[in-house]
């Protein structure tokens, strides 16, 4: 109970939070909700490069490259070997994550940006190898008819396919979170946040610094697999095309714009950049309006946009607003002896 | 940076978010009244790579539906064209193609990009609204979709015209230089790799490059010291350009030959006087203007053509002329089988009908159906597409 008091306004808006997300797609229609479940499959991977961005202080270029190999690894199992699709799932997040191990092992022994161009570079390469491997993958041409998520006779198909994917989403959106939440609180964690603080100071406080760094890495590519593994089964065709090297960058941009290291901020960075590509999609066509116009809202716009939360709230969105919430509530306890006695 | 701070609160402002997803995330699903305006989507690319041609959609698509319009609609009902940027995102489409059917619209042109269509084919097979492709790629419509259907030629026709006009001329040694990235490009140059030999062309050198590459002196080299007859280039957007100035830089005297993709004004204007000379592989339409009058199609090219033209300052490209022929089936289908997706799909799959293309005819079981006649070599004279290697008869029965 004193817990709860302590802290009542982010404990009760969280748990809104959690209803609302939860009540939401039963007000949307079909494409909301296809909407809902990519907003929900960005945030999983966000949340990953939220972590290996604050925490341990490197830049992915190269994300959708995970996302793309959780894609292509459960597609490929479960429509060519007949794995079933939850198994499937797993092992695309596993493998992805052992992939990323390969790719982090030589590279995060270096400081610097070392990784943020090896990740480019791996994004390039991994999507060429899937343009060649055309027995494989279907090459550029893509891979249609992927199964849906399954278990035994159960299939998501039919009038509430999308329904059932927002609730999956939903589902691993959560889990993702709350093992972020318990991961930055648990003993490695504080390694962590001591990494994150001063690298210097926490080697010298005996933590594995690298050891650390690679299992983050490992970590985000392991969740943007599983991201990519969902997309798969709901979209059911993949190609390279679908996982340009725009795609990483809108994942930083998400994760920047959340909050970098802020758990929660992932999925409102990851929300508000989302259905701001929408609005500002659905604001530029329509007939007689100039086929310029698009582009203006989608480059200019929307560059501005975040240029300006960039300048203002350089920290992110929602540590920002919590810092604006936390000083309000400082000022008020001053003013009000009432209260000062109470969190005494 | 505070981390106690954010670790330990929860995210009031999702609450927020999601509230403005269900305000912004599209349009209130609503059925077409029978008795209102017959909505009709256009899912095009605005933004991103494929802009240029969605930009050439959009245009002839409205000019389209201006003109039903202006004459009364269809069965005395106006058109209504909702349009959604894909931004040239495979992703997008596949959300945009629900923001119409939720819109109630009754049917769909799909985008320029092939990627993009084949990944909203699935949401298609779902949600049953048909959808007419003007992208190029044989595997929107082979297996057939019952809902899809595509304006384009396939790959094969398009590697049969450029083959025959080889043999034609008595060119045997083909170089090929191909996009590796890009699906049109390699399914072109898969087919004619295939179809070479039965048309007595050998494949002697075969260079590939990735779309973004702007230097392409080792090709050429490698293409020039294998002395092929000519060189046929499988890509799209700005690479064909590069290499058309490059090619034209490096006077091989080896005759340059390129593809429905670069029949547009958009190939041939930053090419300048470089493209002289190359042969291009184009659609009927695109070189409309060259044709004789006593061609069955002209008047209806012509009848397309001027406004277009009038309106917007240059001959239609081929991404233009794909997105009239959309619209013209979808029109004659609601005409024949009535404003309903499984009219307009009867509709669609019993099309019977004359175009700027030459006479399509489709099929529950065949989706495509351009006329092999109607694909046409091209050179350009003047900066224009001249056909070539057709004698005055064959242009007159061109499109049957």
């Amino acid at each position: 109970m004193n817990r709860l008091r302590r802290r009542p306004l982010a404990f009760w808006a969280g748990l809104a939070a959690a209803v609302l997300s939860l009540l939401v797609p039963i007000a949307l229609n079909d494409s909301q909700l296809t909407v809902y479940v990519f907003i929900g499959l960005s945030v999983i991977v966000v949340a990953g490069l939220s972590l290996l961005m604050g925490f341990a202080g490197q830049v992915s270029l190269g994300q959708a490259a995970f996302y793309a190999i959780g894609a292509y690894t459960a597609a490929i199992l479960t429509r060519a070997l007949e794995v079933p699709p939850l198994l499937s799932l797993a092992a695309a997040t596993a493998f992805t994550a052992v992939v990323a191990v390969a790719v982090g092992l030589p590279l995060l022994r270096l400081r610097g940006h070392y990784l943020a161009f090896a990740t480019l570079a791996f994004q390039l390469i991994v999507l060429s190898v899937i343009g060649e491997a055309r027995g494989l993958t279907g090459g550029d041409t893509g891979m249609p008819g992927i199964p849906t998520l399954s278990i035994g006779p159960l299939a998501i198909q039919g009038q509430y396919r999308t329904f059932i994917y927002a609730y999956v989403t939903w589902v691993l959106v959560a889990a993702v979170l709350l093992f972020n939440r318990n991961l930055v609180r648990s003993r490695p964690g504080r390694g962590l946040r001591a990494l994150a603080t001063s690298e210097a100071g926490a080697l010298a406080a005996g933590v594995p610094v690298v050891r650390y760094k690679l299992q983050v890495f490992a970590l985000s590519a392991a969740y943007a697999g599983l991201a990519g593994g969902v997309y798969a089964f709901f979209v059911s065709y993949i190609a390279p095309g679908s996982f340009p090297v725009l795609l990483s960058v809108q994942f930083l941009i998400m994760a920047a714009v959340g909050g970098l290291g802020s758990i929660w901020g992932s999925a409102v960075g990851a929300t508000v950049v989302y259905l701001l590509v929408q609005l500002l999609q659905s604001l530029g066509t329509g007939p007689g309006l100039p086929p310029q116009l698009p582009a203006i809202l989608s480059y200019a716009v929307y560059g501005l946009v975040l240029v300006l939360i960039m300048l203002f709230l350089p920290q992110g969105l929602l540590p920002a607003i919590q810092g604006r919430i936390s000083a309000r509530r400082a000022v008020s306890a001053v003013e009000s002896p009432a209260r000062l006695a109470r969190l005494d | 940076m505070n981390w106690r701070g954010h670790l330990t609160r929860l995210p009031g402002l999702l609450v927020a978010a999601l509230l403005a997803a269900s305000a912004c995330a599209g349009g209130a699903g609503q059925q077409a009244a029978p008795k209102g305006p017959i909505k009709i989507g256009l899912l095009t690319s605005l933004t991103g790579n494929y802009a240029p041609l969605g930009k050439n959609d959009k245009l002839a698509a409205e000019q389209m539906v201006n003109q039903i319009n202006a004459r009364g609609g269809i069965n005395g009902r106006k058109i209504q064209l909702i349009e959604m940027d894909d931004a040239s995102d495979p992703n997008q489409s596949v959300i945009d193609y629900g923001k119409l059917v939720d819109q109630g619209v009754v049917a769909i042109e799909g985008p320029p990009q092939s990627t993009s269509e084949l990944a909203m084919i699935p949401q298609v097979d779902i949600k049953k609204i048909p959808d007419v492709s003007v992208a190029a790629s044989d595997q929107q419509v082979i297996p057939v979709h019952p809902y899809v259907w595509m304006t384009t030629p396939t790959s094969k026709q398009v590697a049969a015209t450029c083959l025959k006009f080889m043999q034609q001329q008595g060119w045997t040694k083909l170089a090929m230089l191909t996009d590796t990235k890009n699906a049109y490009a390699v399914a072109g140059h898969d087919e004619t790799k295939q179809l070479a030999s039965s048309y007595g062309v050998s494949v002697i050198d075969d260079e590939t490059f990735e779309l973004g590459q702007t230097d392409f002196a080792p090709q050429i080299a490698r293409i020039q010291a294998a002395h092929p007859d000519v060189l046929l280039t499988w890509a799209t957007g700005a690479p064909p350009v590069v290499i058309t100035k490059q090619w034209a830089a490096a006077k091989t005297g080896i005759p340059l030959m390129m593809t429905a993709a670069e029949a547009s004004s958009l190939y041939l204007q930053p090419s300048g006087a470089a493209a002289e000379g190359v042969y291009v592989e184009a659609s009927m339409g695109v070189v409309g203007a060259s044709l004789p009058a006593s061609n069955k199609y002209k008047k209806l090219i012509d009848d397309f053509a001027g406004p277009f033209q009038k309106a917007n300052g240059y001959y239609p490209p081929q991404f233009a002329w794909d997105s009239m022929i959309a619209m013209t089936f979808i029109f004659d289908a609601i005409k024949r089988k009535g404003a309903t997706p499984e009219g307009i799909r009867a509709g669609l799959d019993s099309i019977n009908l004359d175009t700027p293309q030459g006479h399509y005819r489709f099929t529950s079981q065949k989706h495509w159906g351009m006329p092999d006649s109607a694909s046409l070599m091209s050179v350009v004279r003047n900066g224009q597409f001249v056909p070539v290697g057709l004698t005055e008869q064959q242009l007159a029965q061109a499109g049957k």
